[in-house]
């Protein structure tokens, strides 16, 4: 987990102002302080890296600046998480003036937040995520240009008002859902949850949520593709259970019990399977026979398990190695596949991880990661991957070993070995 | 409203759109107004604000400035005058220098003036101006 940091302001105290209410910004900073103490995020306190971090109420200007010059260890790659609920006003034509309190004359105490940039600057953070729930946010975008590497900001709304602190309520629910199957918080390239994709969360909630006060967020900056947690394409020991009998998958291993159970010829496994249903491509009308698997198909699924060492014999005798017994173990059968397919029909160069760089690279400049595209995008990286009919098969066959098997993903993504 | 009372509103909206000085503009404002209460020797009116919405998080909605006349009106009409088209001057420098600053961005404040019954929306052309301050007597 990467040095993170976070400074959470919440001010209900505005000139005239009553609203949020003393019990909402305390609820939303009560919040954030329970996704401290969970640790998801690893988020540590600015004046304690070992430390949780504590959101202030209305604090002082100095109280803030304080967190700043007393800040300790913080290094290049420190990640700073600074967040501010409350209200603003403008400042100048690109600054922003964030109302911290009121002060005996009832007038507001205001910090700018060229200044707190300015003060998160000089105490060496070098990567600022910046998390502004007031009005007019939108208008400081010139503000951060400088910084446009080095940030990310995520704004309740543009130029106009933002209302309730409702785009605090929806960031922190999309901070604190935990992961689900087809999460659309995870950017799979990236590799987990990212600042962008929480930010795009909180705006979908946002404008499905409130129609009454209309509010249009907008985030910038480069460190919106910060991986805030990671997701890994966890991989299956079992045998997917999910996989279609009529894929690929499916196929190769019903063929693998059907040698299993009764060491055969080629000829006579072909017969079986075109008595099973598995291997059905066209069901016969009137009661006629259907179309099946070609034989040259099985061939393929044939060669396949022997380039794997599943299978042994010639066509006249085929029988299954003791590694081709282990794989039919439903326990074990979807790992057991994995490893004999980086192993065995993969060159001894390529791994399953780099493959899956080809296939991403394919799909980044919009093209279909065929098996011939991906041997292309092999070998235009210096790896031969030649298209012999077993490594077709395990093309194919891959992306049914990943773990969200539904949906067009699984024909484009090959599974990552997590 | 009395008829010669002047009546000055900064509407924003609640939008302090990027590029522009609004306290610059509120500024201006104030300036030409204390500018014009010297000339007729009154007190300087003070703007009163609209707030914003129930909820919103940010700044008033709409300034206004109201300033309690009793004087001769053809002596007003030619400060009247002159303050109309001064402020016009302002509101279009302000909304130039925001465009110059942010391109293709439509500002959406509106200098409103109301002399004579009549409502002027500045920024405006002068001679649209010049039209409207004939409809209210003043020319």
């Amino acid at each position: 987990m990467p040095d993170r940091r976070a400074l959470v302001i919440g001010s209900w105290l505005a000139k005239g102002r009553d609203r949020p209410s003393p019990q909402r910004i305390r609820g939303l900073t009560d919040r954030w302080t329970k996704l401290f103490v969970e640790d998801r995020y690893g988020y540590r306190s600015l004046l304690d890296p070992d430390g949780m971090p504590v959101p202030l109420h209305n604090p002082r200007r100095t109280e803030v600046i304080h967190h700043f010059e007393a800040a300790r260890g913080v290094g290049a790659e420190t990640e700073l998480l600074v967040y501010f609920v409350g209200h603003s006003t403008n400042r100048e034509t690109h600054d922003l003036n964030l109302v911290l309190g009121v002060d005996d004359g009832g007038n507001d105490k205001v910090m700018s937040l060229t200044q707190l940039l300015h003060e998160a600057r000089d105490a060496n953070f070098a990567r600022i995520v910046c998390i502004l729930d007031t009005c007019h946010a939108g208008r400081t975008r010139r503000t951060f240009a400088q910084l446009l590497d080095q940030s990310f900001a995520m704004f309740a709304t543009g130029d106009a008002y933002a209302f309730e602190a409702n785009f605090s309520d929806a960031l922190l629910r999309a901070f604190e859902q935990p992961i689900r199957k087809n999460d659309q918080r995870v950017d799979r390239l990236a590799g987990g949850i990212t600042y962008a994709r929480l930010f795009e969360e909180a705006r979908r909630r946002l404008v499905v949520g409130n129609p009454r006060d209309s509010q249009h967020p907008v985030c910038f900056g480069d460190l919106g593709d910060t991986v805030v947690v990671e997701a890994p394409n966890v991989v299956s020991d079992r045998y997917n259970v999910f996989a279609s009998d009529r894929t690929v998958y499916g196929r190769i291993f019903i063929l693998l019990r059907l040698i299993r159970d009764e060491g055969r010829p080629f000829d006579a496994l072909v017969a079986a399977a075109r008595g099973n249903a598995a291997f059905l491509l066209k069901a016969g009308e009137a009661g006629g026979d259907g179309t099946y698997v070609s034989r040259t198909r099985l061939s393929d699924y044939v060669d396949f398990l022997r380039k794997v060492r599943w299978v042994a014999g010639r066509n006249d005798g085929l029988s299954v190695t003791p590694e081709g017994r282990d794989a039919c173990a439903e326990e074990r059968s979807n790992r057991a596949l994995i490893d004999a397919v980086e192993r065995y029909v993969l060159p001894a160069d390529l791994t399953l991880v780099r493959l899956d760089e080809f296939v991403q690279g394919l799909l980044r400049d919009m093209i279909p990661p065929t098996p011939g595209r991906i041997s292309d995008r092999a070998a235009m990286s210096g790896h031969v991957l030649r298209l012999d009919g077993a490594t077709r098969i395990a093309l194919l066959l891959l992306p049914t070993t990943g773990r969200f098997m539904k949906g067009a993903a699984d024909a484009i993504f090959p599974a990552a070995v997590g | 409203m009395a008829k010669a009372d002047i009546r000055v509103e900064l509407v924003t909206g609640g939008v302090a759109t990027a590029g522009l000085d609004l306290d610059g503009l509120r500024d201006d404002i104030q300036a030409e107004l204390d500018k014009l209460a010297g000339r007729l020797d009154l007190p300087s009116p003070k703007p009163k604000a609209v707030p914003p919405p129930k909820g919103a998080q940010g700044i008033d909605a709409v300034l206004h400035w109201l300033m309690h006349v009793a004087v001769e009106p053809d002596m007003l009409k030619v400060y009247y005058q002159s303050f109309v088209f001064t402020l016009n001057e302002i509101a279009e420098a302000r909304k130039r220098d925001a465009q110059a600053g942010e391109e293709g961005r439509n500002e959406t404040f509106v200098v409103r003036v109301k002399v004579f019954g009549k409502n002027i929306a500045l920024p405006m052309a002068k001679a649209a101006i010049k039209a409207a301050l004939k409809d209210a007597g003043i020319s």
